[in-house]
């Protein structure tokens, strides 16, 4: 990561990631279930994971997970969105390897429910009460429809980035 | 449509309703469970007999680091009714009654469950 090309666009994609994630945290959510959101930011994530490579995923993920949190002013929330950010991003790339970058909604449906079960332990650990698990089959409706759509809109915007392509 | 790309369709589709189904069989179990305890970092702080309340009324308690939340009690019925909480998500979901979904406030480091009736004194009881 020596190249100043590569620093400029991650850092370009991190504020993408971090903006995309402060507006959504401030958009209502009409579910009185805690964890439930769009998780738009993902499609930043799957981008680079569909045109970069692992690592170029991670640091924009950690980066958008620490300084989110501080912006948004929910420094509570961080270990849920880190722990389920990571475990989402691990799930998909594994996914995304199998599939060999096609089916990008199913990678991203099986990302959500990844992050929606690392959301929950992290939930056990912190609240110490398995009554947290009976949040589990909400969130997992909730994460499999907003997963489709957002990996959709990844999928389409993928198609559309020449650019970016060539220089990776 | 090739063989993948339905298998990744059917997979989706049945994890879906399989969740469907334990939302379902969630909110509508049955319970003769009525003791409403309040947790604070883990541990019970109160634990009020919700069969037993006559008169609806409020309770407010706090945490260590300023975290402020108001229950409201009814007869077989639990509320969080005001928190300090930046999402109010605790205040949303309502009343609950039976021992499936609890009140949790994630950043209070609040939850409420309604367990079965013991005894079992942790704070104040009514």
């Amino acid at each position: 990561m020596k190249n100043i090309k590569q620093i400029t666009l991650l850092s370009m994609f991190t504020a993408i990631a971090l903006t995309i994630f402060v507006v959504e945290s401030a958009i209502p959510v009409p579910v009185p279930i805690p964890g439930v959101k769009l998780g738009l930011a993902n499609i930043i994530t799957l981008i680079l994971l569909l045109h970069w490579d692992f690592k170029s995923a991670l640091v924009v993920l950690l980066m958008r997970t620490i300084l989110g949190s501080i912006f948004t002013g929910q420094v509570t929330v961080f270990f849920y969105s880190l722990s389920g950010g990571l475990l989402c991003l691990i799930v998909m790339y594994l996914i995304n390897r199998v599939l060999k970058q096609k089916l990008v909604w199913f990678t991203s449906v099986m990302g959500a429910i990844a992050h929606n079960i690392g959301q929950i332990l992290v939930a056990l650990i912190l609240l110490r009460s398995t009554y947290v698990l009976y949040y589990l089959p909400f969130l997992l409706v909730s994460g499999i429809i907003t997963g489709f759509f957002t990996g959709l809109c990844a999928g389409f915007l993928s198609n559309r980035l020449p650019y970016f392509k060539k220089l990776s | 449509m090739n063989k993948k790309t339905k298998i990744c369709i059917l997979i989706t589709v049945i994890l879906l309703l399989i969740s469907i189904l334990f939302c379902f069989v969630i909110y509508h179990l049955p319970s003769d469970a009525a003791m409403a305890k309040i947790y604070q970092n883990g541990e019970a702080v109160y634990s009020i007999d919700l069969n037993k309340v006559e008169e609806p009324y409020e309770m407010t308690f706090e945490g260590d680091h300023g975290e402020i939340n108001t229950v409201h009690i009814k007869p077989g019925e639990i509320a969080m009714i005001h928190a300090n909480c930046p999402d109010q998500l605790c205040v949303k979901i309502g009343y609950i009654h039976n021992n499936t979904l609890p009140i949790t406030c994630l950043p209070n480091h609040v939850m409420i469950h309604i367990e079965k009736g013991s005894d079992e004194i942790d704070g104040l009881a009514y």
